[in-house]
């Protein structure tokens, strides 16, 4: 029995570990907002590694809004933040590509709406 | 892959025919871009992945007495991320089998094995940006394999094209979330076999349509749906088989059929579960209405480490 452990070691289930989908964000997917946000947060349904996620957010007349890199955030590994830079109403359009934990990749883009 | 159409070319009799409408396949998930191809029931979807379908089931009626109850299983396993073996097989029961063209005996419950099969399935393009994805795939079963009257009889080679059309890249919103995914099948026996009076070389195939919530909460707008809804995909599958040979022998031995499956998948991280209701759409077809589903294992989230990816990294020769 004890020569079969490593199999069935390599066979366990890994907790936590699929591709990551979106979950949610702030600002929602499609959602209508008055006030700039000052980042975006998106959750996803697995842990990311963020140093190889990629988020862009595009602005009414396709200029890049994104100051920095996503950024990790503490304490929540499903998550990650971008710090923005909005100063005019329009329509902004998110494109994002994740890692999960376990290397599976994803993509995917939506639009949030700011208002005069 | 067992071929829930396929099954109905192989012979005459009601019981090939409820052989015909029982056990659906086993499909794999795919992803091209940003959408998720679910797995579909009685079409295999474009793509190539670790999993399992433990198990398929089905209940259905090719006659409207006799009640199939089918289980099914196929195991995936990726050799290279774009191209996989699978293995497939099924279990049927017939109870109060009307069958009288058999040796079976009319009216009593029998059960068996389907035929084994074995496929090697090919991803040769991907295309993230516009949703895209097409497979190519050749399955060989053995139709001796299994209890006799409940198998094929015969071996034979299938031949498979899988397509999948997101319509996320449409500068439509209300249609975004739409998909189309679409398999044709040619199926050649081996030389010198015939079923009763001729040819048994088959065309099949399907199309389905499906709407995909998650697709529509994280991409377009998040209307907050709980879980049970949010990660549903409603979908519509039209089913189809007939006769490639001797099209004089198709009224009686190789009937034409047509089959439509209305229900939904709904997808977790690790697995998926199917129910669709299926409706025969001619008389060749079965009688009543029907159920099938299926519980899928996603094995590249459950098992990453081990059984879980390919055996080789990379995708060759795919565009």
């Amino acid at each position: 029995m004890k020569r079969f452990l490593p199999l069935l070691a390599a066979l366990a289930p890994v907790p936590a570990f699929a591709h990551a989908f979106l979950k949610s964000a702030e600002p929602g997917v499609g959602a209508v907002v008055a006030t700039p946000p000052a980042q975006l947060l998106l959750t996803y349904t697995e842990g990311l590694e963020v140093p190889f996620c990629t988020v862009t957010v595009k602005g009414p007349d396709g200029t890049a809004v994104q100051t920095a890199k996503p950024q990790p955030v503490p304490g929540h590994e499903d998550e990650m933040s971008v710090p923005l830079h909005i100063t005019a109403p329009g329509k902004y359009t998110v494109t994002w590509h994740a890692l999960s934990d376990d290397g599976h990749k994803t993509q995917g883009s939506f639009s949030f709406t700011i208002t005069p | 892959m067992i071929r829930t159409f396929r099954r109905a070319l192989g012979g005459a009799s009601l019981l090939v025919l409820a052989l015909a409408v029982s056990t659906p396949a086993a499909h794999a998930h795919a992803i091209a871009g940003d959408r998720v191809f679910v797995n579909t029931l009685l079409i295999d979807d474009p793509g190539t992945a670790d999993e399992a379908s433990l198990p398929s089931f089905s209940v259905t009626s090719p006659d409207g007495k006799t009640t199939d109850f089918g289980l099914g299983f196929e195991y995936d396993k990726t050799i290279f991320d774009n191209l996989a073996v699978g293995v497939s097989d099924g279990w049927d029961m017939l109870g109060n089998d009307q069958d009288n063209l058999t040796d079976l005996g009319k009216g009593k419950t029998h059960g068996g094995m389907g035929n084994l099969a074995l496929d090697l399935k090919y991803r040769w393009i991907v295309m993230p940006e516009h949703e895209f994805m097409s497979s190519v795939a050749v399955e060989r079963d053995f139709g001796r394999a299994g209890t006799s009257g409940f198998d094929d009889g015969f071996n034979s080679t299938t031949f498979s094209a899988y397509f999948g059309k997101g319509l996320g890249d449409i500068p439509f919103t209300p249609i975004r979330p739409f998909a189309i995914t679409g398999e044709f099948d040619y199926t050649v026996p081996d030389a010198g076999v015939t079923s009763g009076a001729g040819d048994v070389t088959a065309y099949s195939g399907g199309l389905t349509l499906q709407y995909s919530i998650p697709y529509l909460q994280s991409q377009i707008k998040d209307y907050g749906l709980p879980v049970a809804l949010a990660n549903l995909t409603p979908l519509v599958e039209l089913g189809w088989s007939s006769a490639a040979g001797s099209s004089a022998l198709r009224p009686t031995d190789h009937p034409t059929t047509f089959q439509l499956g209305t229900g939904a998948v709904w997808t977790g991280q690790d697995c998926a579960f199917s129910t669709e209701l299926l409706w025969p759409l001619n008389g060749n077809s079965g009688h009543g209405l029907g159920v099938i589903g299926e519980f899928h294992l996603y094995f590249d989230d459950l098992f990453p480490n081990s059984i879980g990816k390919p055996i080789f990294s990379g995708t060759p020769f795919q565009l």
